[in-house]
């Protein structure tokens, strides 16, 4: 039997108790239409309890986990060392899942810094010198109440925007888990990722240094990005403004190469777009024209889809674009 | 509260949902022990760091979230794309399988669905787990899987239906099968 949206959406609500009183209503109301409501609801409602019933049986030993994390916790004893492994390239990832915890969330330490937490939507900061900063959703950025000493210090996590307040003698310096971005006084965005950090400069000047390897570092003008992964700086010009989509919402393509545009939607919507590998290799050749603003990934995928007569499909969370 | 008792209310919320989330662990991730290690992280990290959601009403979102992060992670570093058996890949509308007037109840009711719920595609069924195991709203849904509230909407009636249609198709197969043997005999 088909329902209608409208039922179908009540009826989830009622599997998890969250349905309004009106909504309770309409949905009796809905069942007492037809014998083949009542049925249809009937069936569902056993279905959902006793897959409830199959899902709540333990398969994972609970007890035997708490022991070892209360010794971990308490320091009782040594870790295993497989996982201690485990433990330690978790932690560096956890970092960036912290960041998705809380809404606008300002903690102070004792040492006199905030946290600024971006959790349902950009949000728009002032800092101790006027400096100003975008911080995407699902970013976290961490500043003292005033900047003393000889730099202004922010740690990053995720990406951001900076609008800094120019001051030759207090130099301006974003920390990253890779790398260090300093500027005297400029706009330009900072993007962390698991594997590499981007910077790319909308004004002024910016010098952006590997943690790792001081030695290595690139200074970067107005209009240009560069990349810092495993292998290094790696720099060019920038011929879009999509680096600021998540922050105006605007995607533009403009005889676009395909890679491009997937590695543009994946870093807008936070998705992996992928090409197939047959459509890998003639990337180049294929070109999208087209913009959009603040449309659902599906839609903006339809779009391409029918302009470039190309297809996609999903793979868990991959979105993977093929020649049918 | 002092440190004592919120470390007695951190046991509480482990104990209660560690088994869920290592459940919905292991539908991204196919190893039990790399699920338990993630399970465990997000834990520890929890007491490290963020003691304060620990009575927090945004403990259960931020478990589920933190958990699918790490294991997208984890199969990342791993440079694999989640694993998925044959079954999975099938075109997802393949809903329509033989109906049977609704009747009496299945009697193996309970392991057609278990398997049933196992071999849901993927989307829908991470959508399906996160609703049963961690009992988020479809909005919490939407926000942690960064989706529209209207996809989570309908992969978790589509999850509903293909059980549904699993359950009593695989019965209807086993009316088929008995049928066939009766008459043989």
């Amino acid at each position: 039997m088909e329902l209608s949206e409208h039922i179908q959406t009540i009826i989830e609500k009622h599997f998890q108790g969250r349905e309004s009183a009106e909504e309770r209503r309409l949905l009796e109301e809905w069942r007492g239409q037809h014998p083949d409501h009542e049925n249809e609801f009937r069936e569902l409602m056993l279905l959902w309890t006793e897959s409830g019933h199959i899902l709540n049986e333990p398969a994972f030993d609970t007890a035997g986990a708490w022991k070892r994390l209360d010794e971990r916790l308490n320091g009782k004893k040594k870790l295993r060392v497989a996982f201690s492994f485990r433990t330690l390239a978790a932690a560096a990832v956890m970092a960036g899942v912290l960041l998705l915890a809380g809404w606008l969330l300002f903690q102070r330490d004792h040492r006199n810094l905030q946290m600024a937490v971006a959790k349902t939507g950009n949000v728009e900061l002032s800092l101790p010198d006027g400096s100003k900063v975008t911080l995407r959703k699902g970013s976290s950025l961490q500043y003292p109440t005033v900047f003393k000493g000889e730099e202004r210090k922010v740690v990053l996590n995720g990406d951001a925007f900076f609008d800094v307040k120019a001051d030759d003698n207090q130099p301006f310096r974003i920390h990253t888990e890779r790398s260090v971005i300093q500027v005297l006084g400029t706009s330009f965005l900072v993007h962390t990722g698991n594997n590499e950090d981007r910077v790319v400069v909308a004004s002024g000047k910016v010098l952006f240094t590997d943690k790792k390897e001081p030695d290595q570092h690139c200074v970067l003008s107005a209009r240009q990005e560069a990349l810092l992964g495993n292998k290094g700086f790696e720099q060019q010009n920038v011929n879009d403004s999509n680096y600021l989509s998540w922050q105006t919402g605007v995607l533009q393509f403009e005889r676009a190469g395909l890679d491009r545009v997937a590695k543009d939607l994946s870093d807008h919507f936070g998705v992996p777009v992928l090409l197939d590998t047959t459509l890998e290799a003639r990337a180049g050749e294929l070109t999208v024209t087209a913009s959009f603003r603040e449309q659902p990934l599906e839609q903006v995928l339809g779009e391409i889809a029918a302009l470039t007569g190309l297809q996609y499909r999903r793979q868990n969370d991959t979105v993977i674009i093929f020649q049918p | 509260m002092d440190v004592k008792e919120l470390y007695r209310q951190f046991q509480l919320v482990f104990e209660k949902f560690y088994d869920p989330l290592c459940k919905y662990a292991f539908s991204l991730v196919k190893e039990r022990e790399v699920c338990e290690d993630v399970v465990q992280e997000v834990f520890a990290r929890i007491w490290e760091n963020r003691k304060d959601l620990i009575a927090s009403e945004s403990i259960r979102f931020y478990l589920f979230t933190a958990v699918r992060n790490n294991c997208l992670t984890h199969l990342s570093r791993e440079q694999r794309m989640p694993v998925y058996s044959l079954s999975d890949m099938d075109p997802e509308d393949e809903a329509a399988l033989p109906a049977e007037p609704a009747g009496s109840e299945p009697v193996n009711y309970r392991a057609l669905l278990e398997k049933g719920i196992e071999q849901l595609p993927p989307k829908c069924k991470e959508v399906f787990m996160l609703s049963r195991m961690g009992d988020l709203s479809n909005q919490e849904i939407a926000d942690s899987l960064g989706i529209s509230i209207k996809t989570v909407n309908n992969q978790l009636w589509k999850a509903v239906k293909l059980l549904k249609a699993f359950a009593k198709g695989v019965h209807f197969w086993w009316g088929v099968i008995i049928l066939y043997f009766f008459q043989g005999s």
